[in-house]
């Protein structure tokens, strides 16, 4: 895995994360807050809004974010694998005047947990605040639901920019435990050590220290 | 490849008989291979030249060269048989012979044009290994680079480095060349990755290197490794990709059809600016397929995609989201039809630096174009939200889409594009201009309409409101009296009325002698019909004074909250016509009267401004604007007294 060993003080974490949801929920807008924090206008300097990175540093650890926009559209949705897989977390977004996209947030739920188990690290974000008067989704059934399948639950605006940054800070700081945690359990647990030892010939390799004997090779 | 040679043919016919004929002049057509001769003078030239061993060489020389002019030149089978009779040929001889020689010569053209295409194609689609000289300047470039880089390091990191990427490579290379599957030798690049970069974050040797420096020494390491075994490591022949390659660049083009709306892209493909990025694209994905190493792949697919996602910015709002990317993306693997795309892919999955691929920028562009071609190897009638018996039909081509904006543009010049963007504005132009035209007819027609409302509306009223002119002697006395129920007012008005047979309103209204004066002032400005024809008809005394000087109606108006001048207006409120009737003795033609006992103020007023002629606009009591109240207090009462 790409996150480093706590030991290890020049690496820093590196996490993929990855945007799902119906289109026209506001995922690209939520991205294009957090990052840039521009909301909906036209910037020449922004090519383009699907992947996306931040810094960011929490409690003095640097976190590398990735983060990954995908098509909504549901003729896509079997292309959803190829998008998350290796990723260390998802953000699902629903528009909370649409009960549609929070039905289709619940199939990414299940489908997540099927392929992934539980090391990707989930949020269930209903966006479009903004538009509380015309809501669809309650607040209590949407919050009801995430703490039944283990995710946390963030209502945000884009357009108000309403706890976009909470939503990531959280996010990533749940990924830096989880990875800490795989990473602890892949050094301690024997599967991790008989890994690496089934391919002797390369931990050869590894195991022999640098010489100062020039190579002539290059 | 059919331009390239387009030229080369023509060059080809330019020839000039003189340097077809042999050098002897002996009326032959001569051989380049023969040193220009004919056959028959290269035969006496060889006999005089010849010796022994040498005549072997010679023979052996005329064989290869008969070999090889099956290929580029044409030797004229037909001269050394002419040569034995020993004929000059006539000149019809010497015309067929060019004739066919001509011919010849194009079918041999086409053929090498063949020849070249089915090299060319075996190249692109066959696992034939790049000639060595090339394959190992990419290596030189790699190494070299890579050396360079290692300059950079202090030197025991750079031996370490060394060491270890050596140690791979070789083993990557004498695996390959063992045969092993590719799934195994990826396992080794992987292995070789993770281990790398454990050490590189790990190791003290690298303890001062900075995070920048470590990736590129990853990047370097995995292209080393991948550049020098290339050949053996993409599209293996034990695999069968090869076939996948095939199997998608046929279904590509049976998918030509697919346009990017359809696919859910908003691609403005006239626009000059999207084209341009677009070809961009498009180059850069099939440049893919020339790149030796993971890395530079990968670059040229993030080139690629940033052309796309200028593409789709150019041609639409803002920075596209994945949502727009992605169907951009498809609709370009379409367009492009990239040679080899599932090699590549597998290539790059299997070899590159897994790290490389999940996190960074290349890894999710290239993410989108492995989205797009699954997308398009199971693309069917739902996914494009069409229905089953279309998309077979387009598939087998039974019926066929227009074609593409893009296709229709692709053989164009700029000229011509531009031409056609212009002709494009003026269409838009033209229909917005009809469109306008269209507005103000539409307008026109309300306004027409307008009139005509109002028109009736005003004979309407005029119906409803007759305006009937009796006999001076029919004063309404009697409906005066109905009206008002009051015997004494009816008395008194037809004894006025009688007793004064003169016209003039003014002098009328002497001969009136209101009795209850205060009352009908008080009532004057009161809207409720039925009072104020009691009050119209009523002469007050106070205001017959000031009205009095002036007799004719027409003068009155100043007074009157009428707007128009000129046209007499009185006021009248009334609405019962009986009363309108004793406006109505006006004695003055031309002159109007009255009217307005509409009931609704509003259309009163709406009506009022319409100058038409003759007719009176009344006005009620009602507030005309611009008119004061200290006005209005004083007309109804002025205007009475005016008419009567």
């Amino acid at each position: 895995m790409t996150a480093p060993l706590e030991g290890t003080p020049r690496g820093a974490y590196n996490f993929k994360v990855v945007l799902l949801g119906e289109g026209a929920v506001g995922k690209t807008s939520l991205v294009l807050r957090y990052v840039e924090n521009k909301f909906n206008e036209r910037h020449e300097s922004t090519l383009q809004a699907s992947f996306l990175t931040k810094k960011l540093s929490i409690g003095g650890k640097r976190v590398n974010l990735a983060i990954w926009d995908t098509a909504g559209q549901e003729r896509f949705h079997a292309l959803g694998p190829i998008y998350y897989r290796d990723s260390n977390g998802a953000i699902l977004t629903y528009d909370i005047t649409d009960e549609d996209s929070f039905q289709k947030v619940k199939n990414w739920v299940k489908e997540l947990k099927k392929m992934l188990g539980t090391d990707i690290c989930i949020v269930i974000v209903g966006n479009k605040l903004d538009l509380e008067k015309q809501r669809n989704v309650p607040v209590a059934v949407a919050e009801e639901y995430a703490a039944s399948v283990g995710a946390k639950h963030f209502q945000t605006s884009a357009k108000q920019n309403k706890g976009v940054e909470e939503l990531f800070f959280d996010l990533s700081k749940r990924m830096i435990e989880q990875g800490d945690r795989i990473d602890a359990a892949k050094r301690n647990g024997p599967g991790g050590g008989g890994s690496r030892s089934g391919q002797g010939n390369v931990t050869l390799l590894d195991e022999s220290e640098p010489q100062p004997t020039k190579s002539g090779c290059c | 490849m059919d331009f390239l040679t387009r030229p080369k043919r023509s060059t080809l016919f330019q020839l000039n008989e003189s340097d077809l004929m042999c050098k002897n002049s002996c009326g032959f057509y001569g051989n380049p291979e023969w040193h220009g001769l004919c056959s028959r003078c290269f035969r006496d030239y060889q006999k005089t030249t010849e010796s022994g061993p040498h005549h072997r060489t010679g023979a052996k020389a005329v064989a290869t060269e008969k070999a090889a002019s099956g290929h580029h030149h044409h030797r004229p089978p037909p001269s050394s048989s002419t040569v034995a009779k020993d004929v000059p040929p006539s000149t019809f001889d010497r015309f067929v012979s060019k004739k066919r020689q001509q011919s010849e010569r194009k079918a041999h053209t086409m053929r090498s044009i063949f020849a070249a295409s089915t090299t060319a194609s075996k190249d692109i689609a066959g696992d034939h290994p790049k000639p060595a000289r090339q394959v190992s300047a990419d290596v030189q470039c790699v190494v070299r680079e890579f050396n360079e880089f290692l300059q950079t390091l202090p030197k025991p990191v750079a031996t370490d480095i060394v060491q270890r990427v050596q140690v791979v490579s070789n083993k990557l290379l004498e695996f390959s060349a063992a045969d092993y599957s590719v799934d195994e030798m990826s396992k080794i690049a992987n292995t070789f990755y993770e281990e790398f970069s454990e050490r590189l974050n790990r190791h003290d040797l690298y303890a001062g290197l900075g995070e920048e420096a470590s990736s590129k020494l990853m990047d370097y390491a995995e292209s080393y490794i991948l550049v020098r075994s290339y050949k053996y490591l993409f599209c293996p022949p034990t695999t069968d990709d090869e076939d996948k390659d095939l199997v998608m660049q046929n279904r590509v083009r049976k998918l030509n059809w697919v346009t990017a709306l359809r696919l859910g892209a908003i691609v403005d493909e006239i626009n000059p600016d999207v084209r341009e990025a677009m070809d961009a694209a498009i180059t850069d994905l099939i440049e893919v397929d020339t790149k030796k190493t993971v890395d530079a792949k990968l670059k040229s697919i993030v080139e690629c995609c940033r052309h796309i996602a200028a593409m789709l910015q150019r041609s639409g709002n803002g920075p596209p989201s994945a949502d727009q990317f992605l169907p951009a993306v498809i609709y370009l693997v379409l367009k492009a039809n990239p040679p080899r795309m599932q090699s590549n892919i597998k290539f790059i999955t299997r070899f590159a630096n897994p790290n490389h691929l999940r996190t960074g920028e290349a890894g999710y562009f290239f993410t989108n174009l492995c989205c797009a071609v699954s997308f398009i190897e199971s693309m069917d009638a739902k996914s494009l939200e069409m229905t089953e018996e279309e998309f077979l039909q387009y598939m087998s081509g039974d019926v066929s889409s227009p074609a593409s904006l893009y296709d229709q543009q692709t053989f164009m010049c700029d000229g011509l594009r531009q031409m056609n963007k212009n002709l494009q504005l003026l269409h838009e132009l033209q229909q917005r201009q009809n469109r306008l035209i269209e507005n103000i007819k539409a307008e026109r027609e309300g306004m027409d309409e307008f009139w005509e409302s109002c028109f009736e509306r005003a004979r309407n009223l005029k119906e409803k409101f007759p305006l009937t002119i009796h006999p001076r002697k029919q004063l309404p006395v009697f409906e005066y009296g109905s009206a008002n129920n009051t015997e004494q007012h009816a008395k008194a008005l037809s004894d006025s009325i009688t007793a004064s047979p003169d016209p003039i309103p003014g002098t009328t209204t002497t001969a009136f002698s209101d009795p209850i004066p205060g009352t009908s002032t008080t009532a004057s400005p009161d809207p409720i019909p039925g009072t104020t024809t009691t009050i119209s008809s009523d002469p007050i005394p106070g205001t017959s004074t000031t009205a009095s000087p002036d007799p004719i109606p027409g003068t009155t108006t100043t007074a009157s909250p009428d707007p128009i001048p000129g046209t007499s207006t009185t006021v009248s409120s009334d609405p019962i016509p009986g009363t309108s009737n004793t406006v109505s003795p006006d004695p003055i033609p031309g002159t109007s009267t009255t009217v307005s006992s509409d009931p609704i103020p509003g259309t009163t007023t709406t009506a009022s401004p319409d100058p038409i002629p003759g007719t009176s606009t009344t006005a009620s009591p009602d507030p005309i604007p611009g008119t004061s109240s200290k006005e209005e207090m004083a007309v109804p009462e002025a205007d009475p007294l005016i008419k009567f």
